[in-house]
């Protein structure tokens, strides 16, 4: 019991949280950080042993590399086209089925949510044959589309569970006091529950635009072309053939990791609150 | 009334029978109206020699810097009724392993038969690891985004292809006469399975080679060997003396065992030292005694673990660091190891000989023939076909294939090139290179040998790791095969 | 003409439905069908029953598959759990600057998975990663760890790397379920003479149960079908150490180019994931 005691004791103590935390977070940060370092060497020093971790002459030769003599760019905005394409789809016809099935059930609306929420039990690479066969049929290869297609079934169903979480927590009579004073349903809805709800819907869009900004796997069997792969396929141009060219990859990591980290320093809240919100109520 | 319903009609007409027409190709023309045997046989068209001269400004293009270099820019002799078969195609695209900036021979090749036939090369360059899947995507597709396919292991792509007909068939290109000027033992691997010809432009032969340290070797106390079983000797003791004197991550021999196409190569090198083929009745066999040595490589010889992992091109690097006594690798990487910045560890200390032999039979410099090549789209035109088998009997001839050796360093596929007195001053070891080339066999394999290779390797890595004997490993990895077979 | 709320729900729904028909039934339906026919690049398409699924069934490379992704999966999972769970709680307990910890305690999801198994594919270099370079500084190794050319350290690379983008999901979850405790409980307790550990066991853990559960359902789900870290980091080897199912359906893509296998290669891992959720959904709601 004593030494229990103690360990409660010194775990109580409120500076003992703070620095067991920053400890922690520098640990997980770690690898962004050297990532980081690791993109302002030279390729020579990259390859170094034993290696170096602050760059010992820094330079700017591989964000240079990568951004005048790489495909890096054209796959940055491909990535962004299908990133906005999706999210766009998603959340317009998100926002209504979630709020359908929230605020108006009818009889088959609780198997429609769980063939919802079914569908994202599927793993994509069940489906990897039956769609490259329909997406080959229908001449969508290393198109757009495809990929905006694929990530909408992607993303779809978990926007509709996350915005049904927020609709479900929606005072009710707000909306009701609203239809009294002669608004229509639809009316109701976007001039009411949107605006009010607007920090949790603009959660679930930035979730849906980073789910699809990650996406890989159909990327990178549905695209053919640099004009059309997105960064997660195009990272691989700089492994193999030549050399593995890490200050490359680093400044290409960093590119990538951008959007992510530019939402989180901002939006946090309102993205814990969003990916939450479902999860509590539901 | 009237006037408005007749020009329908006649428009209609006029579109039905364009489509008719389109549809049915009359009027077409494709690969079968050139005249490859004018105005002079096909061996003669395509060994046209021209002076190597310093290249213009002009010949700048796809990001890669030619001017003031030297190459070859004219010599080849274009077809007659190229111009007609070919139409009004002025593009065709093409996939590229890794970025063109790596291949300035392409590059100047691309821009040369521009020059003479006003087709422009697109490329498209991608990473090599994705192109297979990439093309099987796109012949699944039936689309005709790409029009020829570059082909990283012909030997184990071709079968797939042909047998699936995926690839248009190229017998034209190869007249007795014309396969006379290259090595004999090698076009075996650009047939498919039906005999014929799919792949038209072998380019870019990797010829292995053994690279050594020398001070390493003098250091350890060995001579460089001539057979394997000297080889496993030999890379043992210099590995010990390695460990020893120049701390852990310095080894005797590296080898890139992570590219199941290199395993192969390998295996094939040691079985054809023994003058023993690879396929017998249609079936991959290993011998038992090529196993031993394989594996002996690791057990009992200098081989490094971590050459498990190694892909084609981190092997040479690790050598060219400095950190390997031994390394086995392709002709290219003479240019390669030239380099003061890419071969920061070797400079002026590295050698280079054939291949080991088998004790008793020799064999020295025998390998399995790895070259790179393309295969034609079936889906697309006629038009684009001719186009495409133009760019393909460019590219084999003496013309580019000076260029690729001289260039850039590629093997080059015919074998009259080595004796262009430019070449024989210019280009390290050309003897060497020329001997080993001479010494590659080619064999046509069946579909199932890629899922075969991968099973080797598989069990190499087993055997290396010490969770299964090698006898153990052969019998079950061999069994393995049979069934696929 | 006013519709009755319930119409004017099934109305809302028609999109999702749509979608829903025909992103997953369709292709379902295909799936199923292309199992049962030999359908590979050389030989003419034929329905040849349940061969395929003998083929998938008895073949070694299927079972080798399946046990790496349990034990990817698992590993993950756990690592995850722990990972997130801690740094949850101190994240409640942090009261100055929360945001700003919170921020960065997600900054790894940033990440995309593949390029994550790049920067870890470098730092685990023996020949230029940090990683064996800072184990031989402390003195804990001799000589660089061969990550990559050992199975069982291939493996852990692997898992490490996966985890790494997967703790801040599992962290959120739990930080909501933390939220979600009323402190009274907690300073009844305090009251009553517990310390932070028992109370931790007592109030604690019960109450966020439901929240940890379905964050690492969701995350177990979701590692037992990616490739993109091992397709990164190992492509799969050394030896087929890291060689999951998601690589095992590629190789019947790509290498034997037989999409009836590929077929039931899917459909099996479909299952596999099925009752592997429904056993655990179940497992939940029985608590309750």
């Amino acid at each position: 019991m004593k030494l229990t005691d103690t360990i409660a004791a010194f775990l109580e103590k409120p500076l003992t949280s703070y620095i067991l935390l920053v400890i922690i977070l520098v640990f997980i940060l770690s690898p962004i950080i050297f990532t980081a370092f690791t993109s302002f060497k030279t390729r020579a020093e990259t390859f170094q042993w034993p290696p170096t971790y602050f760059p010992q002459k820094p330079t700017l030769q591989a964000y240079e590399e990568v951004i005048f003599r790489s495909p890096l760019p054209r796959h940055l905005f491909n990535s962004l086209i299908v990133a906005l394409g999706t999210t766009s789809i998603v959340m317009s016809g998100s926002l209504f089925t979630a709020y359908g099935l929230s605020q108006y059930q009818y009889k088959g609306s609780g198997i429609v949510l769980l063939l919802f929420i079914a569908t994202r039990i599927i793993p994509p690479i069940s489906l990897l044959v039956p769609f490259y066969i329909i997406m080959s049929l229908l001449g969508l290869i290393n198109t757009y589309t495809c990929l905006i297609i694929l990530n909408t079934f992607l993303c779809y169903p978990l926007a509709v569970w996350m915005l049904k979480g927020f609709f479900d927590a929606f005072p009710k009579d707000l909306i009701d006091s609203s239809i009294v004073d002669g608004c229509t349903r639809t009316g109701a809805f976007l001039r009411i529950v949107v605006p009010i709800s607007a920090v949790g819907i603009a959660a679930v869009a930035i979730i849906t635009f980073l789910w699809t900004w990650n996406e890989f796997l159909f990327a990178m069997i549905f695209t053919n072309t640099r004009e059309i792969q997105p960064v997660t396929v195009g990272a691989h141009y700089f492994v193999g053939d030549e050399l593995v060219q890490w200050d490359s990859i680093a400044a290409t990591a960093m590119f990538t990791a951008f959007p992510g980290l530019v939402f989180f320093s901002i939006a946090q809240k309102a993205i814990v609150k969003g990916l939450t919100a479902g999860a509590v109520k539901g | 009334m009237f006037p408005r319903n007749l020009k329908l009609l006649v428009v209609m007409g006029i579109c039905t029978i364009s489509f008719t027409m389109m549809v049915t190709g009359a009027g077409a023309v494709g690969p079968n109206d050139i005249k490859w045997n004018k105005p002079l046989s096909i061996a003669e068209r395509i060994t046209g020699k021209g002076p190597v001269e310093v290249i213009p400004a002009e010949y700048d293009d796809y990001g890669v810097k030619l001017s003031g270099k030297k190459g070859m820019l004219k010599g080849y002799i274009l077809p007659e009724g190229w111009k007609e078969a070919v139409g009004d195609v002025k593009k065709l695209v093409l996939t590229n392993s890794g970025a063109l900036a790596g291949d300035p021979a392409t590059a100047l090749n691309a821009k040369i038969f521009e020059k003479m036939t006003g087709i422009h090369l697109e490329f498209i360059e991608m990473s090599g690891a994705l192109m297979w899947p990439k093309q099987l995507s796109v012949l699944v597709a039936r689309s005709t985004d790409v029009d020829l396919f570059y082909q990283r292991n012909p030997m184990l792509e071709i079968p797939h292809l042909s047998a699936a007909n995926w690839a248009v068939p190229v017998d034209e290109l190869w007249t007795p006469d014309v396969e006379k000027l290259y090595p004999e033992k090698v076009l075996d691997s650009f047939k498919g399975i039906d005999g014929r010809f799919y792949g038209g432009a072998p380019f870019c032969f990797w010829a292995m080679h053994l690279f050594y340290r020398p001070s390493w070797l003098t250091k350890a106390g060995v001579t460089v060997p001539l057979t394997w079983q000297d080889l496993v000797i030999a890379s043992s003791k210099v590995d010990t003396w390695a460990e020893n004197n120049l701390g852990p991550g310095n080894d005797g021999m590296v080898y890139a065992a992570g590219d199941p196409d290199l395993v192969h190569v390998l295996l094939a090198m040691v079985q054809y030292s023994q003058d023993k083929p690879l396929i017998k009745d249609g079936r991959f066999v290993i011998d038992p005694d090529t196993w031993k040595i394989v594996t002996d490589l690791w057990l009992k010889g200098g081989m490094s673990d971590s050459s498990l992992e190694y892909l084609w091109s981190m092997a040479p690097e690790v050598f060219a660091k400095g950190k390997a006594g031994f390394t086995i690798t392709g002709g290219v990487y003479i240019n390669e190891f030239k380099n003061p910045e890419f071969a920061t560890g070797i400079q002026n200390d590295w050698g280079v000989t054939l291949t080991p032999g088998w004790e008793g039979i020799g064999n020295r410099g025998i390998g399995p023939v790895q070259a790179d090549d393309w295969t034609i789209n079936p889906y697309i035109s006629p038009a684009k076909k001719a186009a495409a088998m133009l760019w393909m009997d460019y590219q084999r001839s003496y013309q580019a294939q000076f260029n690729e050796l001289y260039v850039e360093g590629n093997e080059s596929a015919m074998m009259c090139v080595y004796e262009h007195p430019a070449v024989k001053n210019e280009v390290a070891y050309v003897d060497l290179r020329r001997e080993t080339l001479e010494a590659q066999i080619g064999e046509s394999y069946p579909p199932a040998m890629w899922e075969a290779i991968e099973m080797v390797k598989e069990y190499l890595g087993r055997v290396v790791l010490g969770e299964m004997d090698p006898d153990k490993a052969l019998e079950q990895v061999q069994a393995e095969i049979n069934m696929i077979m | 003409m006013k519709l009755s709320n319930n119409k004017y729900g099934v109305i809302l729904s028609i999109p999702g439905l749509l979608i829903i028909l025909a992103l997953v039934i369709f292709p379902m339906i295909t799936l199923f069908a292309t199992s049962f026919f030999r359908y590979t690049s050389s030989l003419p398409v034929r329905f040849i029953g349940l061969k395929n699924y003998q083929y998938v069934l008895k073949d070694r490379l299927f079972w080798l598959a399946l046990q790496n992704t349990a034990v990817y999966a698992g590993g993950v999972t756990i690592l995850t759990f722990i990972g997130g769970v801690v740094i949850a709680l101190l994240l409640s307990k942090v009261t100055r600057g929360s945001g700003f910890f919170r921020s960065v305690a997600m900054f790894p999801w940033a990440v995309p998975l593949v390029i994550s198994g790049f920067i870890w594919k470098w730092i685990f270099n023996p020949n230029v990663g940090i990683f064996s370079d800072f184990l031989m500084k402390l003195g804990l190794i001799s000589k660089p760890l061969p990550i990559f050319s050992d199975p069982n350290l291939a493996m852990i690379g692997c898992i490490i790397a996966d985890t790494w983008v997967r703790i801040p999901f599992m962290c959120i979850f739990t930080l909501a379920g933390l939220e979600s405790i009323p402190r009274e409980l907690y300073e009844a307790a305090k009251v009553d003479g517990a310390n932070c550990l028992t109370s931790f066991r007592h109030i604690t853990l019960p109450l966020i149960k439901r929240m940890v559960f379905i964050g690492l359902l969701i995350t177990s789900m979701f590692t037992f079908r990616t490739i993109d870290v091992i397709f990164s980091m190992t492509g799969g080897g050394p030896a087929r150490a890291t060689y999951v199912l998601g690589y095992y359906i590629i190789d019947q893509l790509w290498l034997r180019v037989n999409y009836g296998t590929a077929s039931v290669a899917s459909i099996l891992t479909l299952f596999l994931i099925l009752s592997f959720a429904s056993f655990y959904v179940y497992f939940i709601f029985k608590k309750e």
